[in-house]
């Protein structure tokens, strides 16, 4: 996940979900969601400049933009998945009409979501909501010029951050390919399989004829090879790979996988979303310092890094390949230009005197895209609330009766918080996953109600009628901290007073979260696939955000259930993790938070999907 | 002018020296570390730990310092890690925007700064009174705001100039000079309104003194009296001004770097002090010291050229 206190909002980073085989787990995006690099950044957007208030705001707006803005970069900062309901989609003509013109845009809690959950195969099913702008017939480009609130960390694909994919994914193709849909298709692999019923040996088969763009050929040398780079490259992702235990190629166009413990998502692991999939030449792999800046870039992509006009931080240049073996589908201009803007006020001006062509943004930037009639594209993202770390009382006995983890979740009024601070862009949530993604059900998210003297009751019957004191680490980034009092404020309702630890840095922050001190944390986390999510939050081995290693026997029995099943049978046990998750309140989540798309009026393909949160730039092409 | 430059030399070096330990161990106290920086937070312990390993943190300060310092004595001053690039090509490309913004700066508010305040001075009246109150504005406007006013009126309202981006003149002269005319404005506006003060008030007090009732019962022109004479004599504290304006734009020019997407060393100092990227941290603090001696050699000599008592 991407951490709030991350700096780099942008995400083309997004990794969905849903082949055939693993449709239920629809959603998903950002597995990793972490690059906690210059974090300050996301601090300069509190002083960002508010232009306007955009003119179908409620009320209460005015107050919530400065957290809006902050909360919101969250939301693209994070590199979590996306959700469905609520999604918008809008040209600004569209806003003024009061509607959202986005296909498939669907009502708060609409079926969409439920249908998605209860089975349909995610987006591939065409049932979930998504945001989309408009579409048209491509026209060859020019330039496509990009911006970015954050440079890229690394321009390797084994190493790049999730947030920061699409500094790679424009000149490396991966072995699959996640659509805008959030189907997972064919790319460099033209096919894949499980090769057991247990999710622990998968095979892929590979295209044929492909050259990297330093001539050497693609085999299943060449993709083993990369896979083994990638895996001990030391990027945050190689950790996604750790269970394959061997990779063998038959022949020069079959690649087998074996793990040791099932992972149900190799498909999307694999594909551009998270790097690691995307597939570098041997010569790169025996010498990865060509695989910097400083270089061009040495895979099979629609476009090849151009270093001469390339300055790092700043701006990356790609020129179309121009022996690219899918022209059509995704090379629709000459030249991509990712030009690097942190100053929301500058990309916004950018985009409306047409510097740029699209920008992912945020709230503050809403009025003046809807005044200059750009094309707006939303959907929810990250879930804010409170991670409630020590569940076994160690250092805080009153958190680990279940009651008062329970009591916390009745007594906040998410529906307010959520206009407080998003407006109509937030959506409130008291579960982890978005409507249309795994494991989410209307019974966990219909559990907690706003409702004050239930909470109180149950303090009562937990021994603390009077309340208790409670510490939270919070990162005063992003709008965490903002998000954070609104939900202590609350809590002090029914007694509960919650103490902020404040800290300055991504590492003092994860340092807090497990040195088993602090028993509650101010998180704000992707909503990903629950096998994903189970290594990230919840699981006794989760990297980070499980701190107090809280091991629930139930729970971990139903996650490797899970990562061994397919189907139907795997939604119906990621939705009964997540109503573990629930039930036993885990966590105390208050409102997704949005990831927003601008772009210019005649730009086509522009599209995000509870399956695929994150727009990808190979998709967009021109109209006219 | 050989013991000036022996002098700034002398005092060049340890002052390099001074600024780079200093950087280094201010920067290792601030908490967080690149490690985590580059990895983020899914990264297990164990991958972290080894991260942190093989870029040396956990060496000992010292051991760091010393790598960094002979390296650089080789002219090696690292590779940023958060965008992998060279710290010396990384000064080579974003030094040229943050000069060229810096000096065009200067130069709007030394041209506005001095006209206005001679004018005011000079001829007195309802105009002194109508700078005394612009220059408190300018001074009191901050130049973020005032930027993007100017963008509002002079790019969007009125598609003059581009809003943002910055062109290498080797690429384009009509569009460089073009991108930086708002980015100077901004800068050189707000920055003039101190030199219109100090030059009003040098210019009033020259001209109360008795060498210029001397000069005009001679029958020297006005004209002569004020440029040849009295601006002379009331520069000196002028260019003091200048040197000082010119050092604190050189690091001060994040804001405006962001605001008109500037790729200079402002930004990338805030970014390189975000992500604990020490060498690049080290490269800037290396070049803006060198700058700063640099500029001070510069009005040294200029004093040395204003007034002659100053020539040792």
């Amino acid at each position: 996940m991407k951490p709030v206190i991350d700096a780099a909002p942008h995400g083309q980073g997004g990794a969905s979900f849903s082949d055939d085989a693993l449709s239920d787990d629809a959603l998903s995006h950002g597995a990793q969601c972490h690059g906690a690099q210059s974090h300050g950044a996301r601090s300069d957007r509190s002083h960002r400049s508010h232009n306007a208030i955009a003119p179908h705001r409620v009320s209460s707006r005015r107050r919530a933009r400065l957290a809006t803005a902050a909360l919101a970069t969250v939301a693209l900062v994070v590199a979590g998945c996306g959700g469905s309901r609520n999604a918008r989609s809008s040209t600004a003509e569209n806003n003024a009409a009061g509607a959202g013109a986005g296909a498939g845009a669907a009502p708060a809690g609409g079926s969409a979501a439920g249908s998605a959950a209860a089975g349909s195969s995610g987006a591939a099913g065409g049932t979930q909501a998504a945001s989309m702008g408009i579409t048209g017939t491509p026209v060859p480009g020019d330039t496509l010029t990009v911006g970015a609130q954050a440079p890229a960390t690394s321009v390797n694909p084994a190493t790049v951050d999730t947030a920061f994919v699409q500094y790679t994914y424009t000149a490396y193709d991966s072995l699959t390919f996640r659509d805008s849909d959030g189907k997972i298709t064919p790319m460099l692999a033209e096919s894949w399989k499980y090769t057991d019923d247990k999710n622990t040996g998968f095979e892929l088969k590979l295209r044929k004829g492909l050259t990297f763009s330093n001539g050497e050929k693609l085999d299943a040398a060449a993709v083993k090879g990369s896979l083994e780079y990638a895996k001990g490259a030391g990027g945050g992702n190689g950790v996604l790979l750790s269970s394959v235990t061997s990779i063998t190629t038959p022949d020069p166009q079959t690649v087998q996988l074996k793990l040791s413990t099932p992972n149900p998502m190799l498909p999307e692991i694999l594909s551009q979303s998270y790097g690691i999939g995307q597939i570098i030449a041997p010569e790169a792999v025996k010498n990865p310092k060509l695989l910097t800046v400083q270089s061009t870039s040495y895979g099979i992509g629609p476009y090849i890094l151009d270093p001469k006009n390339t300055v790092a931080g700043d701006h990356y240049s790609y020129n179309a390949n121009p022996d690219y073996y899918a022209k059509d589908a995704r090379q629709h201009y000459k030249k991509i230009v990712i030009k690097v803007i942190k100053e929301p006020a500058a990309a916004i001006n950018a985009l409306t005197t047409k510097q740029i062509d699209v920008l992912p943004g945020d709230p503050s930037q809403l009025p003046q895209a809807t005044k200059s009639k750009m094309q707006i594209v939303a959907l929810p993202f990250v879930w804010v609330g409170f991670n409630l770390l020590d569940r076994d009382g160690m250092v805080s006995k009153p958190l680990g009766n279940v009651k008062v983890r329970r009591a916390m979740n009745f007594a906040v009024d998410r529906d307010t918080i959520t206009k407080a601070l998003l407006g109509e862009y937030g959506t409130p949530t008291s579960t982890i996953t978005v409507p249309g993604g795994g494991g989410w059900s209307q019974q966990a998210a219909d559990y907690y109600s706003y409702n004050v003297d239930k909470a109180k009751q149950l303090l009562s019957e937990a021994g603390y009628p009077t309340g208790f004191d409670l510490t939270c680490a919070v990162v005063p980034f992003a709008g965490q901290d903002t998000a954070g009092k609104a939900i202590a404020g609350q809590l002090k309702n029914i007694g509960i007073n919650v103490t902020f630890k404040t800290l300055s840095d991504a590492q003092s922050y994860v340092t807090a979260m497990n040195d088993k001190k602090t028993p509650c944390a101010v998180v704000g986390y992707g909503a990903q696939p629950m096998w994903l999510m189970g290594q990230g939050l919840f699981l006794p081995t989760a990297t980070v955000f499980n701190g107090f290693k809280t091991n629930a026997p139930d729970l971990v029995k139903l996650y490797n259930q899970a990562a061994a099943a397919s189907g139907q049978e795997r939604t119906t046990l990621n939705q009964q993790m997540q109503m573990y998750l629930v039930e036993n309140a885990w966590f105390l989540p208050a409102v997704f938070s949005p990831v927003f798309y601008f772009a210019q009026p005649d730009i086509g393909g522009l599209k995000v999907s509870a399956s695929a949160p994150t727009a990808s730039l190979l998709d967009l092409y021109n109209t006219k | 002018m050989v013991k000036l430059l022996r002098r700034w030399l002398l005092t060049s070096i340890p002052l390099v020296l001074l600024v780079s330990v200093l950087t280094f161990v201010l920067a290792a106290l601030v908490p967080g570390d690149a490690a985590r920086a580059i990895l983020g937070f899914n990264a297990t312990e164990e991958t972290y730990q080894n991260l942190r390993s093989t870029m040396g943190l956990d060496d000992p300060l010292p051991v760091r310092f010393w790598d960094w310092f002979t390296a650089a004595l080789r002219g090696d001053l690292g590779t940023s890690i958060t965008n992998g690039d060279t710290v010396s090509h990384q000064i080579a490309v974003r030094i040229g925007p943050t000069i060229a913004l810096t000096v065009g700066a200067i130069v709007i508010a030394t041209v506005v700064g001095v006209g206005l305040g001679l004018l005011s001075s000079w001829r007195g009246g309802w105009l002194g009174k109508v700078v005394d109150v612009v220059s408190l504005l300018a001074m009191a406007v901050p130049a973020y705001w005032f930027g993007l006013l100017l963008v509002w009126v002079l790019a969007i309202a009125l598609p003059i100039f581009p809003a943002t981006g910055y062109v290498s003149p080797g690429d384009d002269f009509v569009m460089w000079f073009q991108g930086l005319v708002l980015p100077w404005l901004t800068l050189g506006i707000t920055a003039s309104a101190p030199i219109a003060k100090q030059t009003r008030d040098g210019v009033l007090t020259e001209l109360n003194k008795d060498y210029v009732t001397v000069l005009r019962s001679r029958g020297v022109p006005e004209r002569t009296i004020v440029f040849k004479h009295v601006l002379r004599n009331a520069a000196t504290p002028v260019v003091s001004i200048l040197g000082l304006m010119f050092i604190g734009l050189l690091s001060g020019t994040v804001l405006v770097e962001a605001l008109f997407v500037i790729p200079g060393v402002g930004g990338w100092a805030v970014e390189a002090t975000q992500a604990h990227d020490i060498p690049a941290i080290q490269g800037i603090a290396v070049l803006l010291t060198l700058l700063v001696v640099a500029v001070n050699l510069v009005i040294e000599v200029l004093y040395g050229l204003l007034n002659p008592k100053v020539r040792t």
